[in-house]
């Protein structure tokens, strides 16, 4: 980043976080925030998980769930 | 053209092609002037919150300042802050949500997009959790070992005082 860039910059953006990452973590303050029942929907789609699939013989074998974030 | 008819040397021969055959329609100004009502789309990543819908006007918080888009705005693009988005959808319907950060679009056809990651109606914060979120950012800023941690902490603290100003408002 150039000087000029650095001296208009955000704090955020000087301590070396990327927009998606503010804008997560703006996201994730908002979301702790909320009145139920609409925080548990909420906690919900912050949830992510990995799915596995193996195919043998072009064929779809049973699906696992091999991760999910946040542990 | 008319002479080609004319001197034309076999009456199916076609009339030949000039670059105004290969050219789009010209644009047209259109002579309504602008629309009377500005068309909203007001996408999350999870939610359509609105979509193609006639507002009068929408009041967005953006890190450069508030702005209202009424329709015939001229084209933006701006960044917004934690705050408040207000939505009015006629003389008396007024909806606030709160937006954790996004993008807002003004288009010139009196369009506007916002998109956010979090957007939540502000009747729907809890007041007691804003206060707790923030006494507990406020204390991991104290805290901060390293800038990441800080500016994370900072983070927190400025989205809760932006909860708490729009609760205040309300």
């Amino acid at each position: 980043m150039s000087a000029a860039a650095k001296n208009s910059a955000a704090y955020w953006r000087i301590a070396g976080m990327s927009y998606l990452k503010y804008a997560n973590a703006c996201g994730e303050v908002v979301r702790q925030s909320l009145k139920e029942p609409f925080l548990t929907q909420a906690k919900a789609r912050e949830t992510v998980y990995y799915k596995m699939t193996k195919y043998a013989e072009g064929k779809a074998g049973q699906s696992v769930i091999t991760e999910v974030l946040p542990k | 053209m008319e002479k080609f008819d004319v001197a034309k040397t076999s009456p199916t021969m076609d009339r030949p092609s000039t670059p105004t055959t290969f050219a789009s329609a010209p644009v047209e100004e259109s002579a309504k002037g602008t629309a009377d009502k500005l068309k909203l789309n007001f996408y999350l990543p999870h939610e359509v919150a609105h979509d193609e819908e006639e507002v009068d006007m929408v009041l967005v918080p953006a890190t450069t300042g508030d702005f209202g888009i009424l329709p015939g705005h001229v084209p933006t693009v701006s960044q917004l802050r934690p705050g408040v988005v207000s939505v009015h959808l006629n003389d008396k319907d007024v909806k606030k949500y709160f937006v954790s950060s996004g993008f807002a679009f003004v288009h010139a056809d009196s369009t506007a997009d916002i998109c956010a990651i979090e957007a939540v109606p502000v009747e729907q914060l809890d007041g007691d959790a804003v206060r707790k979120g923030l006494a507990e950012h406020q204390a991991k800023f104290t805290n901060a070992k390293d800038d990441f941690e800080k500016a994370n902490a900072q983070i927190g603290i400025d989205v809760c005082n932006a909860m708490v100003a729009a609760l205040d408002a309300k």
